[in-house]
C-alpha cells in the first residue's frame, strides 16, 4: 500500500512536503479513517481497481474529446458558418448558432459522446460509493464530531429550491446524495486534467490562495470561502495563513461533511458550516478576507447581487473581497465559445450560468460597495480580475 | 439516486433531477443508446485491460495474491506507458467519429485522369 509519507519519500517535492509532514507530526490518523487502497499524496485512491481503471478512461475519452474531436466538430461549425457567409469569428447569438450547430450530425455525436463520457463518470463513482454506503457513511459519521477543524450542520436547515439542480449532470447534485462530496472531488479531478491541469493534491487551489491579495494593513485573522464546495481552497488558504480561523460554507450537507473528513484526514484545521453564501450567519465585518471559488456562474444573477451584499456586511472595513469565477457579460460571441458555453448550460447541466452571463460581476461587486484594488489581476485563465476591498 | 443500504443519516434532500436522460441528438433515440452503450462498453473494456496490466505487473514481480493486485500502484513510467496505450485505444476505437464524412451513398468516383471510362 501506498502512503503519504511513501509517496512524498522521494527527493522530488521533499522540501515542499517536509513542511506538511512537520504539520502532521503530531497529527493521529483520524478514529475511522477509511483507505480501502492507500493514499496518492492527499488523494484517497479510489476502493477498487476497476473504479479507478473506469476513471482513468472517462479522463481519456475527455482529454481525446477536447483535442481531436472538438478540433473536427468545430472546424465544421466554422466551415457551416462561412458557407452561410458569417465570419467564424463574428459575434452571433445562441439561437444563431443553434440553427447551424444543430443541423450538423457529426456535431450532435461529438455532443453525444461527452454526455455519455460524463454519466458514466458520475454513474460509476455513485455506484460505488452507494454500494459502500454504510461503510463511508459510518467514515463521515465518525468525523462530524472530531478535529482539528469543526463542523456545523444546523438542523432543520432549508435548502433552497434554486441550489437543487443536478449541476454538471452530477446525480443529486450538491444536496441530493450523500456521497455527493465524494462523487464531485473524484469526478472534478478529471475535469481539471482536461481543461487546466492536474489538481489530486489541490495545487490550482494552492496556486491561487498564494496569490490571493491580502489586506493593507497586512492583517489576516480570519477567512471566510462562501459556497466552498469540497473545501480545497478552504484548505488552502488555511495552509497559506496558518493562524488564521478559516471558514467555508456550503448549501449542501454532504459537501460540507466531506470537506470535513477530508481537512480532518490531512491535518488541516478548518472549519465548515452548512449555510448559505446569502445567508452566513457570521457577524457584521468579521473576516479579513471573504472569497468564493467558481460558485457565482451557478447561481442565478439575483442571488449572486445577495452574495455580494452579504459578502460586504461579514468583510471589515480595509478587508478584501476575492470572488473567483469566470470573465461574465454578454450573450453574443464567436459560434465556438459560444458553443461550448451552451453545451456546459444546457446539457451539462449549468442551469444558471447564462444568468451569470446576463450580468458583468465585476460590475455589480463594485455596484455593492466593494472597490477594485488598482493592480487587481486575473487569479486564473478565463476568469475575471476581481480584487475588491472594503474601504 | 442509486439506492443507499444504510439507515445512517445522510444530510441529503431530494434534487431536482437533469433532463439529459431524455436527450436525443442523433435524430433517433435508439443511435442515441447505441452510442451511449459504445462509451460504456468502451469503459468496461478498458477497465478490463487495465486490470490484466496490473496483473501482468503483479506477477512479474513476486506473489500472486489479489490483495496485491488491489494494492499495485503504477510506477510513473509504468502510468506514462499505460496512458499512452489508453490514448491508442481510445483513437482506434472512437477515432471514427471524428471523420468528417462527406459523400452519400449515391455519390460517384471523384472524376480520374486516364485509365479510360
Amino acid at each position: 500500500m501506498i502512503n503519504r509519507r511513501a509517496l512524498f519519500g522521494t527527493a522530488a517535492g521533499a522540501a515542499s512536503m517536509a513542511a506538511f509532514f512537520r504539520e502532521r507530526a503530531a497529527y493521529a490518523k483520524p478514529a475511522g479513517d477509511i483507505e480501502v487502497r492507500g493514499t496518492m499524496g492527499r488523494l484517497e485512491r479510489l476502493g477498487t481497481l476497476d473504479l479507478e481503471s473506469q476513471q482513468d478512461f472517462t479522463l481519456g475519452f475527455r482529454l481525446w474529446q477536447g483535442k481531436d474531436l472538438r478540433k473536427t466538430t468545430m472546424g465544421l461549425l466554422n466551415q457551416a458558418l462561412t458557407a452561410k457567409g458569417i465570419d467564424p469569428k463574428q459575434p452571433i447569438t445562441y439561437k444563431e448558432m443553434l440553427a447551424i450547430a444543430d443541423a450538423n450530425p457529426q456535431i450532435n455525436v461529438a455532443s453525444k459522446t461527452w454526455l455519455s463520457n460524463q454519466q458514466v463518470t458520475w454513474k460509476t463513482l455513485q455506484d460505488y460509493f452507494h454500494a459502500n454506503a454504510d461503510m463511508y457513511l459510518a467514515e463521515m459519521e465518525a468525523a462530524d464530531k472530531v478535529g482539528p477543524g469543526t463542523l456545523e450542520l444546523p438542523k432543520d436547515f432549508a435548502v433552497p429550491e434554486y441550489t437543487r439542480h443536478e449541476i454538471h449532470i452530477q446525480p443529486g447534485g450538491y444536496v441530493g446524495d450523500p456521497f455527493a462530496g465524494h462523487i464531485y472531488h473524484y469526478g472534478t479531478n478529471s475535469f481539471y486534467i482536461a481543461v487546466i491541469g492536474h489538481n489530486e493534491q489541490d495545487q490550482i487551489q494552492k496556486r491561487v490562495a498564494g496569490n490571493m491579495m491580502t489586506p493593507s494593513d497586512g492583517k489576516v485573522k480570519r477567512i471566510l470561502d462562501m459556497g466552498c464546495g469540497i473545501g480545497q481552497m478552504t484548505v488552502a488558504l488555511k495552509e497559506r495563513f496558518p493562524d488564521a480561523e478559516v471558514w467555508g460554507v456550503d448549501v449542501g450537507g454532504p459537501m460540507v461533511r466531506y470537506s470535513h473528513l477530508r481537512a480532518n484526514d490531512i491535518g488541516i484545521g478548518v472549519n465548515f458550516r452548512q449555510a448559505l453564501a446569502e445567508d452566513t450567519k457570521f457577524p457584521d465585518n468579521y473576516f479579513d478576507i471573504v472569497t468564493s471559488y467558481i460558485v457565482h456562474h451557478e447561481l442565478p444573477a439575483e442571488k449572486t447581487r445577495e452574495v455580494i451584499k452579504e459578502a460586504y456586511r461579514v468583510t471589515r472595513p480595509g478587508g478584501v473581497y476575492t470572488p473567483l469565477d469566470f470573465q461574465s457579460g454578454g450573450l453574443t460571441g464567436p459560434a465556438a465559445s459560444l458553443h461550448a458555453r451552451w453545451w456546459d448550460h444546457r446539457w451539462n447541466n449549468e442551469v444558471w450560468s447564462l444568468s451569470y452571463h446576463s450580468i458583468n460581476f465585476t460590475e455589480e461587486i463594485a455596484k455593492g460597495g466593494f472597490t477594485q484594488f488598482k493592480d487587481s489581476k486575473s487569479m486564473m485563465p478565463g476568469f475575471g480580475a476581481r480584487n475588491f476591498y472594503k474601504a | 439516486m442509486a439506492e443507499t443500504k444504510s439507515t445512517r443519516p445522510t444530510y441529503a434532500v431530494d434534487a431536482i433531477p437533469s433532463d439529459v436522460k431524455s436527450s436525443v441528438f442523433l435524430g433517433n433515440p435508439i443511435l442515441d443508446n447505441v452510442v451511449s452503450s459504445l462509451i460504456a462498453m468502451g469503459t468496461e473494456l478498458w477497465a478490463t485491460k487495465r486490470r490484466l496490466k496490473v496483473v501482468e505487473a503483479v506477477m512479474a514481480e513476486k506473489g500472486i495474491t489479489n490483495e496485491m493486485i488491489e494494492q499495485y500502484t503504477p510506477t510513473d513510467a509504468q502510468n506514462a506507458a499505460w496512458e499512452a496505450d489508453r490514448d491508442r485505444f481510445i483513437d482506434l476505437s472512437f477515432g471514427p467519429l471524428a471523420n468528417p464524412g462527406t459523400l452519400p451513398v449515391s455519390a460517384d468516383f471523384p472524376k480520374r485522369s486516364g485509365g479510360g471510362a
